[in-house]
């Protein structure tokens, strides 16, 4: 019986979640290689098949996961072994659980209704960028949602950012730009919350002193809530014998894949991870695990197997898959100590703040500039405001659920969610202010609602909240676009263009045409009150941007004059004296300093070469 | 007169000569043996002993002969080395050829044979055995003697495969010797010169290839031979006890790799419009020698000589082909250049003579050593002090200097943007691309593994350098105007995140720095290919002559997108590999720091995007752009043509940053032992996580 147990996340292996992300991907180049070329309706109908195709294998993964028992529906694929520095593994993983399902199927079905239900007419001459686009931001959105640690999200979110900034840049320039370093912050901070999680989970501090592990650690845990029954005592030595007559159990080991494992005294590799359920016969087996380059192998000592036991070999340390954190925290000893949990808590950075709600910090600051809002002014507007409510706009707030099991350790973390909630609606009512027509600014405001809605859902409620607000809101807000977008009379007619507004004290606005019944509550309230944000954000939000802008433009600019007139200015001064004092020597010596280098040059690599086929001395 | 001598000096004299009879007698009761050892190679060949496949293994047979006129008593044959001080892979061994005894004695004038045996394992990971065989005996005047092995596994290439290295460093010379040859039977011939240039750069790149798949990845300091592969090692100069000693570790083999893929590109990029364009290709192939010999010197004279060759190269080309401040950017190079001389050639005379006794390739005794393996057995810890400063800081003071002038690092980097504004493409594009790795590099070899008590001295400043230089980078990237000064900035700041990972003297740190330097140096190329393709048909670098490529060339400017994306780090290119394990790497001992680099590169990404927006996405300008001294007055449609050949290489260029990025194992899986080595030099090996808790 191993010495510890825990809630360990019980997985299946496939080997076809990739068939999710590729499609989108597939299509976004298709689109690019060959659409580009065709006519516009061509670029649509591959769209569309390609968008199917996604939806499918989707769909088709999750009917594999509703078939799977309770307990177990997480399907696992690493795709390849990839390498390992040290205790940083740098694999890149899929994880399809039910969060990840959602998510996926919602993106999934809203970038294909788009597909089908928009008119034609909204990609304009160059259809194939606008599905290219979609296919892209699809594709990103897919891996952000089936990423199991760190880096494959800051893959997913990168490509995002790239297809926000990219989108932007049809119209408006500037808007590209805000939407680029947006994402550079929002990627920035995830990679700087995931590196304090990632050294929090390891080695010892001892001030401002750290010792890094340097070598992997494993440990065998029992799946489950205890390391052994009450009562029963741990296994005496010598009674191996009837352990090995019982039946035996099974091994499963999902993280560090790639690593080989050695069972007993084999010499060759007996199993490389991931494996599940790996049946063992009964008694004492001892493990050595060889995780990968620049490590020694770990060894987990005299493991017993009877009774059918699920055992795992769990890495212990440092790491940056979501999986392996939640079940380094769920682990516990025999006198039902959480180890992990208890030493993870204590860390802080110097300076006394908790490590965990530095990292949470971070992770809220990434969210928030990662969560789109709602798509840029001048964009093909209501296709591209139900895939962003699809996708992107989602991320932020998913990943905060993908580490919600660090929530309890993060103090008022809950309370940032629900006002990281809030504080969208009031961004998307002050964009909707913005936006010329009616039709537009009420799609802003719906854009965020999947962003809004679910985080605070997530701080109020927790993860089962946050699903059912998540499924709910995008859906409901793909629903209202898709509608608006077939009622042209809307604002700006078809969407894409908008009509030309009228000036106005704050910004921009029309002379409203007649619209649908409820126009006081969908369309009126949210304009008022985004016209009051405007305002607000005029004088607040847009000072204090403006004034960071331009802080950073003149500290560019004084940095740049600096090193232009200041640090070089020596050196500049030796070299233009150096210049004239070659000019004047070379009529002396009698030819140019190239020749004079060369020559010398050719002189001392013939002596070179002479001492080294003849050292002497 | 006394007849007599007086009575006290007979008595002295007696007891001087009762003395001397009682020495001579004490002398004769125990003889003292008086042979003398010596060590020889059958032929009488110098050493070191070559050993060739036998019996088992691989097997060489060398002598020990008294030339004395008394016995010798031989009581130890050894391998040199033990556990704590591994020096020769496992599984060698060393006795005489009979009785397989490790002692024997030895009458006057007689020799007996000792054999030499590695048994290498059938699938084995270490292809090559360096070493020396350590004879103890009774000639206490000679002392301990030694004489020097190697074994070499053949390799698939044959004598180029055991001197790939060698190849690899003097393949471009061959154009040097080409010109040489056509110059000499009167003939100016650019075109030979150039083609022969680009062949002969196809033929290091494949080899590069090759050595770098050879390479075993997990073999380290601990296998033996201080965890370096494709060693080639031969005495150089005795007297200064110099070698020409090359090998590569994980980390130089990748970037051996980056400066031939580099070179490749600097060849084939346009020429600068000039006469000389033999001397050119003959000063590239200088600069591209002497970066690929400074990467794989294991000895401090030949790193020297190679550090040289680099400067007088990049000197002469940018002098002698650069634009028209290219004399200016010349001198200042030269400038910068000898303060990074001056500093490097002191610490390493410093770091030579407070060495201690060791022994060349071939056995031979020395007092100083100038290898830089061997100087990391040293401690300086305890060395006399210069200028009342201790031995180890400043000697560490020094050689940063030295590495801060090539990497570049603020406040040394003033060369960098006036070297690449005015040199020519090629060299640019080397410099930018390669010639800048050679700083970190440097602090790497020479001051993770030589001086690890100055690392650590060191390293929090290091650590806050390295941020600084990421700021002062990207705010001056954010201010220029030329694509390429934008590219030097943005090295600037580059540079700073490498020397802050390499600060954090942590596997991931080092792997870190240098997964970013070749990311670098793919970037680098890549954009200077840009701006360099554009040249033939006018001088261009302004971001307003460039404006628009995303409409006018869209496949360009994707190119041009991506090498922007691969030099600002984000996730899925090879560039962001780097930066994850920097941040990861130097988190652990400078959190605060790490926080502060992340914040740096918000700012580096706002450098970036900004040229992405005003060269991809800005509309160009209808009136005839700023023109000048060396600025073509093309319109800027004129300029919008890229042939395919600056399509192909970019395009590879950007297939490999993509494939590096979404599957980091090939480059990462070379790099981790090497890493691994040169944190471990500074920073003992950490606990055990379950222990700790």
């Amino acid at each position: 019986m191993p010495d510890y147990a825990g809630s360990l996340q019980r997985l299946v292996l496939s080997r076809t979640l990739w068939l999710i992300v590729v499609w989108p991907a597939a299509g976004a180049m298709w689109q690019l290689l060959v659409e580009r070329r065709r006519p516009a309706y061509a670029a649509r109908r591959t769209a569309v098949i390609s968008l199917a195709l996604a939806l499918t294998a989707t769909i088709a993964h999750v009917v594999l996961l509703a078939r799977l028992s309770p307990g177990r529906r997480a399907l696992f694929q690493a795709l390849g072994s990839n390498s390992r520095i040290g205790q940083l593994d740098v694999s890149v993983a899929l994880w399809f659980d039910s969060l990840a399902a959602s998510a996926s199927v919602l993106a999934c079905v809203l970038a294909l209704g788009a597909a089908l239900l928009v008119p034609q007419r909204l990609a304009g001459v160059r259809g194939w960028r606008v599905w290219a686009w979609i296919h892209l931001t699809l594709g990103a959105s897919l891996v952000a949602f089936l990423a199991d640690g760190f880096v494959t999200t800051a893959i997913g979110w990168s490509l995002a950012a790239v297809c926000a900034a990219w989108l932007a840049a049809w119209t408006d320039p500037r808007a590209a730009r805000i939407a680029a370093t947006r994402g550079a912050v929002a990627v920035a901070a995830l990679v700087v919350g995931a590196v304090a999680i990632f050294w929090g989970l390891g080695g010892t501090w001892d001030g401002d002193e750290f010792a890094p592990d340097v070598q992997p650690a494993f440990v065998a845990a029992r799946m489950g809530s205890d390391p052994a029954p009450r009562g029963v005592p741990a296994r005496p030595p010598g009674s191996d014998e009837a352990a090995e007559r019982a039946p035996g159990g099974t091994l499963t080991m999902t993280g560090s894949p790639g690593a080989q494992v050695f069972v007993d005294e084999a010499r060759k590799e007996s199993l490389r991870a991931p494996f599940v359920g790996v049946p063992v016969q009964g008694g004492s087996h001892s493990f050595r695990i060889r995780r990968g380059a620049a490590t020694e192998e770990s060894v987990v000592p005299r493991v017993t197997f009877e009774g059918g036991d699920e055992i795992a070999l769990v890495p212990l340390g440092p790491t940056l898959a979501f999986r392996s954190i939640a079940d380094q925290l769920s682990l516990r000893d025999r006198r039902g100590d959480a180890f992990v949990r208890r030493a993870f808590e204590a860390r802080v950075l110097p300076g006394g703040m908790p490590l965990v709600a530095a990292a949470f910090l971070a992770w809220l600051v990434a969210a928030v500039a990662m969560s789109a809002p709602p798509p840029p002014a001048g964009s093909p507007r209501v296709l591209t405001a139900v895939v962003c409510g699809a996708g992107p706009a989602l991320l932020g707030p998913y990943f905060l659920v993908r580490v919600a099991n660090l929530t309890p350790l993060a103090p008022h973390a809950t309370t940032a969610l629900f006002a990281v909630g809030a504080v969208a609606l009031l961004a998307a009512a002050r964009v909707a202010a913005r936006v010329p027509g009616v039709g537009p600014q009420f799609l802003a405001v719906l854009a965020a609602a999947p962003v809004a809605v679910p985080c605070a859902a997530l701080g109020i409620g927790g993860t089962g909240a946050y699903l059912e607000a998540m499924m709910a809101s995008g859906l409901a807000a793909a629903g209202l676009h898709l509608l608006a977008s077939r009622r042209a009379a809307w604002g700006g007619g078809d969407g894409t263009s908008p009509a030309k507004p009228k000036r106005g004290r704050h910004g921009v606005h029309e002379r409203r045409r007649e619209g649908p019944p409820g126009e006081l509550l969908f369309v009126v309230v949210p304009e008022r009150l985004g016209l009051w944000f405007a305002s607000m954000e005029r004088w607040v939000v847009e000072a204090v941007a403006g004034a960071l802008a331009g802080l950073a433009r003149a500290g560019a600019w004084t940095v740049a004059t600096a090193d232009a007139h200041g640090l070089s200015k020596p050196a500049d001064a030796v070299a233009v004296r150096m210049t004239r004092a070659a000019h004047r020597l070379a009529p002396i010596v009698g030819g140019s300093m190239a020749r004079i280098v060369w020559t010398l040059l050719g002189v001392a690599g013939f002596a070179a070469l002479v001492h080294a086929l003849w050292p002497v001395g | 007169m006394r007849p007599f001598p007086p009575r006290w000096l007979v008595l002295l004299a007696s007891v001087v000569g009762i003395w001397l009879a009682l020495a001579g007698a004490s002398a004769a009761a125990s003889p003292r043996p008086s042979g003398r050892i010596v060590l020889t190679l059958p032929g009488g060949k110098r050493g070191p002993l070559v050993l060739t496949p036998g019996q088992g293994g691989w097997v060489g047979t060398m002598s020990v002969l008294n030339v004395g006129a008394e016995a010798l008593i031989v009581s130890r044959i050894a391998i040199r080395g033990d556990e704590d001080d591994v020096r020769s892979p496992s599984r060698l061994s060393a006795r005489f050829v009979d009785g397989a005894a490790t002692t024997a004695t030895l009458a006057p004038g007689s020799s007996k044979d000792i054999a030499v045996t590695w048994m290498p394992d059938r699938d084995p990971r270490v292809r090559q055995a360096f070493g020396h065989v350590v004879v103890t005996s009774t000639d206490e005047e000679t002392g301990e003697v030694a004489m020097g092995f190697r074994a070499q596994i053949p390799t698939a290439l044959g004598w180029a495969g055991e001197h790939a290295l060698s190849l690899l460093v003097g393949l471009p010379l061959l154009v040097v010797l080409v010109v040489g040859v056509a110059r000499a039977a009167g003939q100016r011939d650019q075109a030979l010169a150039r083609r022969t240039a680009i062949g002969l750069s196809v033929a290091q790149l494949l080899l590069a290839i090759w050595a770098y798949q050879h390479f075993v990845p997990d073999v380290g300091r601990l296998d033996g031979n201080d965890g370096f592969q494709l060693i080639e090692r031969s005495v150089w100069v005795r007297s200064i006890g110099a070698e020409l000693y090359l090998g590569v570790d994980g980390i130089s083999i990748a970037l051996v790799l980056l400066t031939t893929l580099v070179s490749l590109v600097a060849v084939v990029a346009p020429q600068p419009p000039s006469v000389r364009r033999d001397g050119y290709f003959c000063a590239l192939a200088l600069l591209n020698s002497g970066t690929l010999a400074a990467l794989v010197a294991l000895d401090m004279v030949v790193l020297f000589v190679a550090w040289q060759l680099v400067l007088v190269a990049m000197v002469m080309l940018v002098g002698g082909w650069g634009g028209a401040r290219g004399e200016h950017a010349a001198a200042k190079l030269a400038v910068y250049g000898a303060i990074g001389t001056g500093a490097m050639l002191a610490v390493f005379v410093a770091l030579s003579r407070a060495s201690g006794r060791t022994l060349l390739v071939d056995g031979s005794a020395i007092a100083h050593t100038m290898s830089i393996p061997e100087l990391a057995r040293t401690s300086f810890a305890n060395k006399p002090p210069i200028l009342d400063v201790p031995f180890v800081d400043a000697a560490w003071a020094l050689l940063f200097v030295a590495a801060a002038t090539a990497a570049p690092l603020v406040p040394l980097h003033g060369w960098l943007p006036d070297a690449l504004e005015e040199a020519p493409g090629g060299a640019a594009i080397l410099a930018a691309g390669a010639v800048v790795v050679l700083g970190p590099y440097l602090l790497v070899r020479a001051g993770l593994g030589a001086m690890p008590e100055g690392a650590r001295w060191a390293g929090p400043s290091l650590a806050a350098l390295g941020v600084l230089s990421v700021a002062y980078g990207s705010f001056c990237a954010m201010a220029q105007r030329d694509l390429r000064r934008f590219v030097a900035y943005s090295t600037v700041a580059s540079a700073g995140a490498w020397l802050f990972g390499v600060a954090g003297f942590t596997p991931q740190g080092a792997a870190g720095a240098v997964a970013g330097l070749f990311a670098h140096g793919l970037a680098a190329a890549m954009l200077l290919s840009v701006a360099v393709a554009l040249e033939p048909r006018g001088r261009v670098g302004e971001f307003a002559r460039l404006a628009g490529m995303a409409e006018r060339v869209p496949l360009f400017g994707l190119l041009l997108a991506v090498a922007l994306a691969l030099s600002l780090g984000v996730p899925g290119l090879a560039g962001f590999w780097g930066l994850l394990l920097v941040l990861a790497g130097g988190f652990s001992r400078h959190p605060v720091l790490a926080v502060l680099l992340a914040a740096s590169l918000v700012a580096s990404a706002a450098a970036h995007v900004r040229v992405a927006r005003l060269v991809l996405l800005r509309v160009p300008d209808s009136r005839s752009p700023r023109t000048g001294e060396g600025r073509s007055t093309a319109s800027p449609a004129a300029l919008y043509r890229p042939g395919p050949r600056e399509l192909a290489l970019l395009a590879s260029l950007a297939a490999l940053a993509l494939l590096l990025g979404l599957w980091p194992a090939p480059l990462l899986s070379q790099i981790a032992e090497g890493a691994r080595d040169a944190s471990a030099a500074v920073d003992p090996a950490g606990v055990d996580p379950a222990m700790a808790r």
